[in-house]
């Protein structure tokens, strides 16, 4: 049995788990909702919600930067040993940019405009289902890997 | 000239996987006091930090903190396992540990975060499913981590 194969089949399971609490914890805090969203950042009088404030959000974005990027390379970065085309090149530069808007957005909510929670609800979107996308690609691709070497 | 480059390169690697590997029995015994700290280790404990106990008065986990730890825990261990694993790939273990030990790791890795979620909206003794996967985890890590250290030490590397 090819090791590596069974290893990235393995990880790719365990990521798409990681990516269930992932928009668990999204539909938790946010409802997919861009007026809650704002709520929650920009804080609301009525309601007694404090806003956020720009420590507590890097505090948040910083790490997450760092996971986010680093998470979407090592996924991605197993399409190098794929077929790539231009749908696969296109698919991760969209998956990278989604990702770093998604933590970006929080702050440009705060300081900017509530309209960037559309933005944020989007590249939530547009990351979750294109990682997925991607997973299920690399996966494919290691299982008929290991299905070629067992005949 | 390029067997004494490459020779420098391999040992400047082993200085790095043994320093890493060092580090790593840190991370486990601290991460063993961090749960232990924050009654998240024993199976009792577990239960009663998620579903709160109302004669401590000890009000039960929220939803959000719950997947939040989850969320974190699982990329951390996803990320340790991988590296770990990552220079096992490299030691002259047999093929067949390799596949046995990447299996179990895995399994591990996401057993524990399950059983949290078991213990929210099944049933309490998910706590004694939690509390084994965790150490059995840790015991993979460790005996990985030692393997890894051992190999780069002898020089038993491909």
């Amino acid at each position: 049995m090819n090791l590596i194969a069974f290893s990235i089949l393995l990880f790719i399971f365990s990521i798409i788990f990681q990516l269930f609490t992932g928009i668990w914890l999204f539909f938790e805090k946010y409802f997919l909702n861009p007026e809650h969203i704002t709520e929650i950042i920009r804080g609301n009088e009525e309601k007694f919600l404090n806003p956020k404030s720009v420590l507590g959000i890097l505090e948040i974005q910083v790490p997450h930067l760092v996971a986010i990027s680093l998470t979407t390379f090592v996924i991605l970065h197993f399409f190098y040993f794929t077929k790539i085309n231009l749908f696969r090149v296109i698919l991760s530069m969209a998956v990278f940019l989604a990702g770093i808007l998604d933590i970006l957005s929080n702050l440009l909510i705060l300081k900017i405009s509530p309209i960037f929670s559309y933005l944020k609800i989007f590249s939530f979107l547009i990351f979750e289902i294109g990682l997925f996308i991607a997973m299920v690609l690399i996966g494919f691709s290691s299982y008929k890997h290991l299905r070629k070497q067992s005949y | 000239m390029r067997f004494f480059v490459q020779h420098k390169k391999s040992q400047f690697i082993n200085i790095l996987v043994v320093l890493f590997s060092l580090s790593f029995y840190l991370f486990l015994f601290f991460s063993v006091w961090l749960k232990i700290e924050s009654n998240q280790f024993f199976p009792s404990d577990l239960v009663i930090d998620i579903k709160g106990n109302s004669e401590e008065f000890i009000e039960p986990k929220e939803m959000v903190a719950l997947i939040e730890q989850i969320h974190m825990e699982l990329f951390l261990n996803l990320l340790a396992f991988l590296s770990l694993v990552g220079i096992m790939f490299r030691t002259l273990i047999s093929h067949s540990l390799k596949i046995l030990i990447v299996f179990f790791g895995f399994l591990a890795t996401v057993l524990y975060p399950l059983s949290i979620l078991g213990i929210k909206f099944i049933s309490v003794y998910f706590g004694y499913v939690g509390f084994v996967s965790y150490i059995f985890l840790l015991f993979l890590y460790f005996i990985v981590n030692s393997i890894n250290l051992i190999s780069f030490l002898t020089g038993k590397v491909r």
